[in-house]
Order: structure tokens, then C-alpha cells, then sequence
């Protein structure tokens, strides 16, 4: 098997992280392939092949992108840090003697969502049983 | 050769994200998906994508540009119903509790040896 050079790797690499950065900007909109199709004045099926990892974009493409996202080029391909990717906030109306902390989960892996919902109070007190029992 | 290098990166960088993928290669909701290659290469490697933190590698090979789909094909066919056998057994495992993720959602732990008896 032949080896793969660290220009090929890096090419490889560039794309799909590329890839997964605008799978995540679309997240972020809310735009599905044909909204961002049509943002971009392309069809779905282009949208399929930019986002397979794949695909070696042109400048003009790349340029026509970022547009779309409102980002300059550079920003496009800024470093990502570890995000907050799922973050909750409700508001209690019963009394309580304790501040309700947040939970932010944060994962590497770009788009591994967590269903918990529920906050973390400083003493590990279930929120339900709390909200159920009135504070004096 | 850059499916190898795709499939390090899936697992060290990006995560197992669904756009990386053909999906439906298989039967619905079996989870078979194929990993995409250069158009001009054709070339097919059959995967169980579990969301995007597990895939199970399995086969594959060519796709003749004279085929719509690996059915049409005997080595392609071949290796998809070796995934598909495969995906069957762990999804049924899974169900009676034999093989479960680790704690961390990172892993498949439990009874994971196959044989070709199961097939």
C-alpha cells in the first residue's frame, strides 16, 4: 500500500473540517440544503457534495459562502473552540432558597447533542422534588 | 487511500457526522450507510453509523458506473448483506440488553463476537 504523504492527510483534513464547519453554520441558521442552496444560488445536490467531505472548493465558492453566512473568509476558516452545544434556561416562579446553576454540555465531536435538561443545584437537589416543595 | 485517512479524522476530529455518509444503503433503519468517495473513484465501503459517535466498518468494493445500485452488483451485493447480517445481530443484541454503549456513549461494550453461524 502506498504511504499518504502529510500534504495528502492535510488535504483531506482541510475538507471535511471544512465540511463540518458548514454543516454546523447551517445548523446554526436553521438552513436545511435547499435553503442554503438557495442562498448560495446552487442546487441541493451541490450542497450534497460540499458537504461529503470531499469536495475541493474554488475561491469565487468559498467567497460565495461566507457571504452567505455574513463571515469574512478568515472567519469561515477560524479555529473552532470546544462549543457549548446544548445550553438550558427556564424560570422558576416557586419560591426557593438555593440559586439554580446551569449545565452546559460540551462535547469535541461537533453536533453530539445531550437531552438533559435538567440544572444543577449547588447542593445536587433534584429540581422537581424542589419546584413541587414550597420554600418558606 | 483517502478513505483511510477520512476515517482517522472521523474518529479523531469530527465525529461520525451523517453528511459524511451515503445513507439508506441498506434496508430502513438498519443504519447502513456508505462512506462517500471521489466521484471519479467509485469506490464503496458499506458502514453501521450509529448517530455520530460509532460507525462499524465493514466492506466493500467497486461500483461499475454502469449500476444505479450495489444490488446490481455480486461482490457489492455480497458485502452489504454480510453488513446487513451483521447490523441485524447487533441491533437484536442490543435490544435483549447483551451489548450496550459504555457510560461515556464512546463505546460498544459486551457480546460483540460474530460468527458465521449467525449469518
Amino acid at each position: 500500500m502506498a504511504e499518504i504523504t502529510p500534504e495528502e492527510k492535510q488535504r483531506v483534513a482541510n475538507k471535511m473540517l471544512l465540511a463540518a464547519r458548514l454543516a454546523d453554520l447551517m445548523q446554526e441558521k436553521g438552513w436545511g440544503k435547499s435553503q442554503f442552496a438557495e442562498k448560495v444560488d446552487r442546487n441541493p445536490s451541490e450542497i450534497t457534495k460540499w458537504l461529503s467531505g470531499l469536495h475541493n472548493f474554488t475561491l469565487d465558492t468559498l467567497t460565495d459562502i461566507s457571504l452567505a453566512f455574513g463571515l469574512s473568509l478568515s472567519e469561515l476558516y477560524a479555529p473552532q473552540e470546544v462549543q457549548v452545544i446544548y445550553k438550558t434556561k427556564f424560570v422558576v416562579t416557586a419560591k426557593y432558597t438555593q440559586l439554580p446553576q446551569f449545565i452546559h454540555f460540551v462535547t469535541p465531536i461537533a453536533g453530539n447533542v445531550s437531552n438533559n435538561t435538567k440544572p444543577v443545584f449547588p447542593n445536587s437537589t433534584n429540581l422537581y422534588n424542589t419546584l413541587l416543595t414550597p420554600q418558606a | 487511500m483517502i478513505r483511510i485517512i477520512s476515517l482517522e479524522i472521523i474518529g479523531k476530529r469530527t465525529g461520525a457526522r451523517e453528511h459524511f455518509f451515503k445513507l439508506n444503503e441498506g434496508k430502513p433503519g438498519d443504519g447502513i450507510c456508505a462512506l462517500y468517495d471521489e466521484p471519479e473513484r467509485n469506490l464503496r465501503l458499506y458502514c453501521i453509523r450509529w448517530g455520530n459517535v460509532a460507525i462499524l466498518i465493514g466492506g466493500g468494493g467497486f461500483k461499475p458506473k454502469n449500476i444505479r445500485a450495489w444490488q446490481e452488483d455480486p461482490l457489492l451485493s455480497k458485502e452489504v448483506k454480510v453488513v446487513m447480517n451483521i447490523a441485524r445481530e447487533i441491533q437484536q443484541r442490543i435490544d435483549d440488553k447483551q451489548i450496550t454503549f459504555t457510560s461515556d456513549g464512546s463505546q460498544l461494550q459486551g457480546n460483540l463476537n460474530f460468527t458465521d453461524d449467525e449469518q
